[in-house]
């Protein structure tokens, strides 16, 4: 079988809510809804769930290594 | 946990540091939603300032931060006052990043404090933060690429933000036209029968506490109002940047008026330096 690359048009779909800038703005408006702290509760919960990740893989690399 | 920005500021307003949050942690409290793993702050150079600065990062156990790695150092106001551009810490609460100069037009701490407001990050903490707009001006000065790749979602923010702070809605603007006029009728339509009024720490409850306000704030002085911001911080909720100008004791001051509104009426009005 030889493969060939699909050229044709995939999804000409575009999210209504993205601006010139590709950013979604209905993201934006989401977050204008919370609180000031709220928004500082959800960012700092998810940097440290983030960091959580990412230091339990170093050591499972460590861990590998030894 | 291992990022716990709040503790940070707590412990600074506990050593009473004058200092403006900015960065990636200013754009979050502005609407951002770009995760950050350390705070910066620019902080004032007074020295006395710089003394209290150092005991408070004394007490979050602040050591240098080079390279992945820290390096435990006393650190004194002296200390403090020969870092020329910028000092990465590490501390009992996450990474943190003292920044004398950041990049762009705002310059040192005066410049940013300028622009910036008092927030509310958590329960009864409040600290100054640096404007959206010179947060962006310093990233697009920096131009690292990390700065780069969050420039379009602030600028879009920024965008956005400013399209609502256009929208003013009608009851606020008939407020304040009316408290201008000192037509204390058409200003006081425009609340709801169990609004509250908080002004110069003060509380006014329901229509007959509202109109009390209205016929005693500013009736002794005469002065002119100008806008010099507003913005919907959440839903329904308007903050108004007021400069007034007149023949009170100082001549002028800047007093944000922070609305909640209820419908198409203003239920909760807050008054504040």
């Amino acid at each position: 079988m030889t493969l060939v690359a699909y050229n044709n048009t995939v999804d000409t779909w575009k999210n209504p809510n993205e601006d010139e800038r590709g950013v979604d703005v209905g993201q934006i408006r989401a977050q204008l809804n919370l609180t000031v702290a709220e928004r500082v509760r959800q960012m700092v919960h998810a940097a440290n769930l983030f960091m959580t990740v990412q230091e339990n893989a170093r050591r499972f690399r460590e861990a590998q290594t030894q | 946990m291992i990022f716990d920005p709040v503790q940070i500021c707590a412990i600074l307003n506990e050593e009473r540091v004058d200092y403006v949050v900015v960065g990636g942690f200013a754009a979050v409290v502005r609407g951002s939603s770009l995760p950050t793993r350390d705070i910066d702050i620019v902080p004032s150079r007074v020295p006395e300032n710089l003394d209290r600065l150092a005991r408070a990062l004394t007490r979050m156990n602040a050591e240098i931060r080079i390279d992945g790695d820290s390096v435990p150092t006393k650190i004194d106001g002296a200390f403090l006052a020969n870092m020329p551009f910028v000092l990465n810490l590490v501390t009992d609460f996450g990474e943190m990043d003292l920044t004398f100069a950041p990049a762009g037009r705002a310059g040192g701490y005066d410049g940013w404090r300028t622009g910036a407001t008092l927030e509310t990050i958590s329960d009864g903490l409040m600290v100054v933060v640096a404007s959206l707009d010179d947060v962006i001006d310093s990233k697009r000065t920096a131009n690292r690429a990390k700065d780069q790749a969050a420039l379009p979602y602030l600028e879009s923010l920024r965008d956005e933000l400013r399209r609502r702070s256009r929208e003013i809605p009608n009851a606020i603007a008939a407020y304040q036209a009316g408290h201008d006029r000192k037509d204390v009728a058409a200003a006081l339509a425009q609340f709801t029968l169990d609004a509250r009024v908080v002004d110069d720490g003060r509380t006014y409850e329901g229509i007959d506490g509202v109109e009390t306000f209205l016929r005693k704030a500013g009736s002794e002085y005469t002065y002119t109002r100008t806008v010099i911001s507003a913005e919907e911080i959440t839903t329904n909720c308007w903050r108004v940047t007021n400069r007034l100008e007149g023949n009170f004791p100082g001549g002028q001051v800047d007093l944000s008026y922070e609305f909640q509104l209820e419908g198409e009426l203003i239920t909760r009005l807050t008054i504040a330096p």
